[in-house]
């Protein structure tokens, strides 16, 4: 009995020990069986040596965005031949697979992932390259800056706290109020640019028993862009977020932000809502647009792309901005900026190699294929949008002044942005009033800077 | 001597398991929190020390109260209704109906199949336009009960409702294995005495299968505890609304983000030795009722 | 007297008899609708998976206008199922068998032979249960990958069956502890060595238990994601869940749920058969008594 106990004993010391030393050797960078062969890859120039850049994307393989990256890269290798891709399509949890992969020493040189996430999760912790230099200067074969191409609005709103950029967008997303142009035909409407116009298209159609909106009731993340945007239009851009960075809370005395709340119940209050929409889980919300049971939904610009098999055949897409509000600040051009593209990684070795690749994808043939084969807006102002995108496009080019998705709140202080949503999600589905909310609001952004 | 013998085995026997689960599993916990002492983005960083900083913080942090509370309805009153429904239908199964595999069969299938199916019919379900739930109530003429069954104030008892129903059918089956040993004989001599299908089962089959019910119990108080995949899948494009946390979503929340990042590793370890806490509390608290001595038979 | 007395309680039981079977009526209604309700889910997901986008938002409840297989060539040929399915199966299959081999003995061991701190060992073991994975996951991971082990299928085999352990070493040790000890001890008396009373006698008479375990436990690895999604990264090494789980999180750009129900339909077959093949075989005479 006493050997058993001893050699028990012994077990379990070799095990710890063993378990400690594989932990010492986390410090270390892995080499190992794994597939990434950062071969030959040091400083050398583009031009020579092999290389092999490796690419973390947030796309899955079957979504139509890889294909135009796919492309992308083999026409690089084919212009490039030392240049090999080897890429991961890690999906949307790209950044978390990252995260543990790099605390393991693992090699990345770049990825994508939208604007927003990477600036929070990965420009502001320092783990990106600043890119100026490389925007400066030409395109191949073209006589203008790489800066210069781009949409105006969208490389500066993600600059890193230091004005440096390090997000290359390559596709833009926005916000807007998507409708269907029969049902605005039927009643006889047009786009609103009023808040007040807005309401009476909503009773014209509620005199049918119709609703103006749909919505969906567990999507927080839809529901804000509600709040975010009124504020806007009565404040101007960036006013939110300062509302959230007043350690005082004083700012969320400002009658506006009451005024903001109490205007999305009256949307409720006046059916322009869906009945019952607040029990509405996604897709359930969309559905109802797409079957022509309500008018228009505030949503991302990917609407139309999600929805574009299930809508019903003769559907017109078209699209107007949240409208002003009597004595606003911000207008109804004002455009919500929401950018997807890329960062390089601070310890890739192959910095150059990869900002070329990504001047190369940004020509003009290239980038008008995310518009045709992805059915999204191109980054690159000199491109054709997809049909169903056109009035984005145009107000994105038209804008006034830029803004980004929750005032970047969900970029620079993500804990502060999920107790948002979760107080917005419940006075918009009328579980707290708006009273409440501003007093729940008030008092979370004075506990969130304790 | 058999028992003599069989000593040369222990260490062979056990070594494998043994090592691999110290090596490989308690090891990485113990690092894993150990990470609730400090703050921690993730990347190579400095890890911060904080002492019980993170534990404080935790008191006084509204959304780990939701997922505390939610988790432990989960527990409490979805456990009432699973072993409610559990129970009657052992009993049913046991007193000679037909088909009884077929039946048990059925009843385990919700295990199978994977949660956003699952729960995407469900929602489906609940749909106030469209949902069967309400569509039921207006065939029967209860139509004024219908209403928004997975609106944000009454999502977590809907989740509730879809995890018992998948649960229903996995304890049933536990039940119904562990009801199996009971000799026939048993079972005879009771209906002899003229004792019906809820005596029989009451008075003769719950007692002698007791202990093993606070087997199962500890199995449902640890699944319910660490409930994820549900209640993850109501997220809609990524996010999980609030009302719908358990407590490992918002470990998993707080330690990798869900669309936006938010790597606070250290105050996610924090949150799973709460958890891990409240697992061995309860262990012990359910292992205390259900004692008994084990019957032989 | 006695022909009185026989006759009146051979009616007695009659009356009984009858008695019984109509209380067995509500039971049977009861347990009928249940397993009504749970068919119409298997048969909506399956029908919906023949369906097109348009089908499924048009009317959720309806039949498809055709029956077609569109869907499952496009998860088999785009989202590439067929080699996750191999994977998934690969891994799935490998690790459950090793967890019984690993865990089986250990448990024999702790239930068979009385020695100081078997119960302890058994209770740290069980123990592991209450753990959440995701505290886990970065430490594994990063001694995982200083060893080369990530992204690769031996990896994610290793860690399925370490996180299985715990569950599987509880189910066992329950599962032993109420098996009856005279066979062995007559085989040992005739002269078998305890290792060839492990394997001749224990495993056959345990086969349920351990049925039971591995069945569990090949449900639960199989439809696992998390675990996937963390330690693997290439395509070549993705499991058949990471795939529907790659359809599920691309649906707002895709919209495609009609292809993500495929996907599920997919990934049910192989269980749905399992479990209808071994399910009997499992439950027959199982047992899990008191840990003592």
């Amino acid at each position: 009995m006493k050997k058993t106990k001893f050699a028990i004993f012994v077990l379990v010391t070799l095990s710890m020990v063993l378990a400690a030393c594989g932990g010492q050797a986390t410090q270390a960078p892995a080499a190992g069986a794994t597939e990434a062969p950062a071969a030959g890859a040091t400083e050398a120039p583009a031009t020579g040596a092999n290389v092999s850049l490796i690419y973390w994307s947030m796309w899955n393989e079957s979504e139509p965005q890889a294909d135009v990256l796919k492309l992308w890269m083999s026409d690089y290798t084919t212009a490039n031949p030392n240049v090999t891709f080897e890429v991961t399509w890690a999906g949307r949890q790209v950044l978390t697979k990252l995260q543990t992969a790099i605390s393991a020493g693992q090699k990345v040189d770049f990825l994508d992932m939208e604007g927003p996430a990477l600036r929070g999760g990965l420009v502001i912790n320092g783990q990106t390259v600043p890119l100026d230099t490389y925007l400066d200067q030409k395109l191949a074969g073209e006589d203008v800056t790489w800066r210069s191409i781009f949409v105006p609005g969208t490389l500066e709103e993600l600059v890193a706290d230091d004005g440096s950029t390090h997000v290359i967008p390559y596709e833009l997303l926005t916000t807007a109020i998507w409708y269907d142009q029969r049902v605005f035909d039927r009643f006889n409407v047009q786009p609103p640019t009023t808040w007040d116009e807005m309401m009476a298209i909503c009773s014209t159609m509620k005199a049918d028993n119709f609703p103006m909106f749909t919505i969906e009731g567990n999507a927080d993340v839809y529901n804000a862009m509600w709040y975010y945007t009124l504020i806007e239009r009565m404040e101007g851009p960036g006013k939110l977020l300062e509302a959230a960075q007043d350690k005082t809370g004083a700012a969320w005395d400002n009658p506006n932000f009451l005024l903001a709340a109490q205007m999305e119940r009256t949307l409720w209050d006046n059916g322009c809502i869906i009945e019952g929409g607040e029990g509405l889980q996604w897709p359930a919300g969309q559905m109802a647009l797409a079957n022509e049971e309500a008018a228009a939904e505030l949503v991302g610009s990917w609407l139309p792309n999600e929805v574009k098999d299930s809508v019903a055949p003769g559907f017109v897409w078209r699209s107007f901005m949240v409208p002003n509000v009597p004595g606003g600040v911000g207008k109804s051009t004002d455009v919500e900026v929401y950018p997807l593209g890329w960062v390089i990684l601070k310890d890739s070795q192959n910095q150059d190699v990869v900002a070329d690749f990504l001047k190369a994808s940004m020509s003009k043939a290239h980038s008008q294929q995310i518009c045709d084969m992805s059915v999204n807006i191109s980054a690159r102002a000199d491109t054709t949008p997809p049909v169903a995108l056109q009035d984005a496009t145009t107000a994105y080019l038209n804008a006034t002044a830029f803004f980004l998705p929750y005032d970047g709140t969900n970029s620079t202080i993500p804990e502060w942005y999920n107790t948002f949503l979760k107080f917005h999600g419940q006075m918009f589905t009328g579980l707290i009033t708006p009273e409440a909310y501003v007093a729940e609001m008030k008092a979370a952004t004075i506990d969130f800077w304790k | 001597m058999l028992n003599k013998q069989r000593r040369k085995l222990i260490i062979p026997f056990l070594a494998p398991s043994l090592i691999l689960y110290l090596v490989f599993f308690v090891y990485p916990t113990i690092k894993g929190l150990g990470l609730s002492l400090y703050q921690w983005s993730g990347f190579k960083l400095p890890v911060t020390f904080i002492g019980l900083e993170n534990f404080k913080d935790l008191l006084k942090d509204d959304n780990f109260l939701v997922a505390l509370k939610n988790s432990l309805f989960l527990f409490f009153v979805g456990g009432l209704v699973i072993f409610a429904v559990a129970f009657v239908f052992t009993s049913f199964l046991t007193s000679g109906i037909k088909a009884k595999d077929f039946f048990r069969g059925i009843m385990f299938f919700p295990n199978v199949i994977a949660p956003i199916a699952v729960v995407t019919i469900w929602q489906f379900i609940y749909n106030p336009r469209f949902g069967l739930l309400n569509g039921l109530l207006d065939v029967i003429g209860l139509g004024k009960f219908g209403q928004s069954w997975a609106a944000p104030g009454r999502i977590f008892p809907a989740i509730t409702v879809i995890i018992a129903w998948i649960a229903i059918g996995y304890y049933l089956v536990l039940l119904l294995a562990a009801a199996d040993k009971i000799p026939q004989d048993i079972y005879d001599a009771g209906r002899v005495d003229g004792a019906n299908t809820w005596q029989m089962f009451w008075l003769v089959t719950l007692p002698m299968i007791w202990d093993v019910i606070g087997i199962i119990m500890v199995l449902w108080m640890i699944s319910a505890l660490k409930q994820f995949e549900i209640a993850y899948a109501f997220s809609s494009t990524g996010n999980v609304p609030v009302e719908a946390y358990t407590l490992p979503i918002y470990v998993v929340v707080m330690g990798f983000g869900m669309r936006e990042p938010i790597y606070k590793l250290g105050y996610a370890s924090a949150i799973g030795c709460v958890l891990l806490f409240i697992v061995v509390i309860l262990t012990l608290l359910i292992r205390r009722i259900f004692k008994r001595e084990n019957l032989q038979y | 007297m006695d022909a009185n007395i026989k006759q009146s309680s051979q009616r007695n039981r009659g009356i009984d008899r009858l008695i019984r079977r109509i209380t067995l009526i509500p039971m049977y209604a009861t347990v009928s609708m249940w397993a009504f309700f749970n068919i119409f889910v298997i048969l909506w997901i399956a029908i919906a998976s023949f369906k097109t986008n348009r089908e499924l938002y048009a009317n959720v409840w309806s039949l498809p206008t055709s029956l077609s297989l569109a869907n499952y060539i496009k998860a088999w040929s785009v989202v590439k199922m067929d080699q996750l399915f191999l994977n998934s199966l690969i891994v799935v299959s490998v690790s459950v068998v090793l967890t019984l081999i690993v865990a089986a003995p250990a448990a024999y061991i702790l239930t068979r032979v009385t020695f100081r701190g078997a119960n302890f060992i058994t209770q740290f073991f069980t123990a592991g249960m209450g753990v959440p994975a995701a505290i886990l996951f970065i430490p594994l991971f990063g001694m995982l990958a200083a060893r080369g082990w990530v992204d690769s299928l031996p990896g994610l085999i290793l860690v399925y069956v370490v996180l299985s352990i715990p569950f599987t070493i509880f189910l066992l040790t329950g599962f032993f502890s109420t098996l009856p000890a005279e066979l062995e001890e007559s085989a040992a008396i005739d002269g078998a060595s305890p290792l060839n009373v492990f394997i001749r006698i224990m495993l056959p008479l345990a086969s349920p238990g351990l049925l039971t375990a591995a069945i569990l436990n090949f449900v639960s690895t199989w439809n696992e994601y998390m675990i996937a999604l963390i330690f693997t990264t290439s395509a070549k090494n993705r499991t058949i869940s990471l795939g529907l789980y790659s359809l599920q999180s691309s649906m707002q750009y895709t919209g495609d749920w009609v292809g993500m129900f495929a996907g599920v339909v997919i990934m049910m077959v192989p269980i749905m058969i399992i479990f209808v093949l071994l399910s009997r075989r499992m439950i027959s005479g199982i047992t899990m008594g008191a840990i003592k």
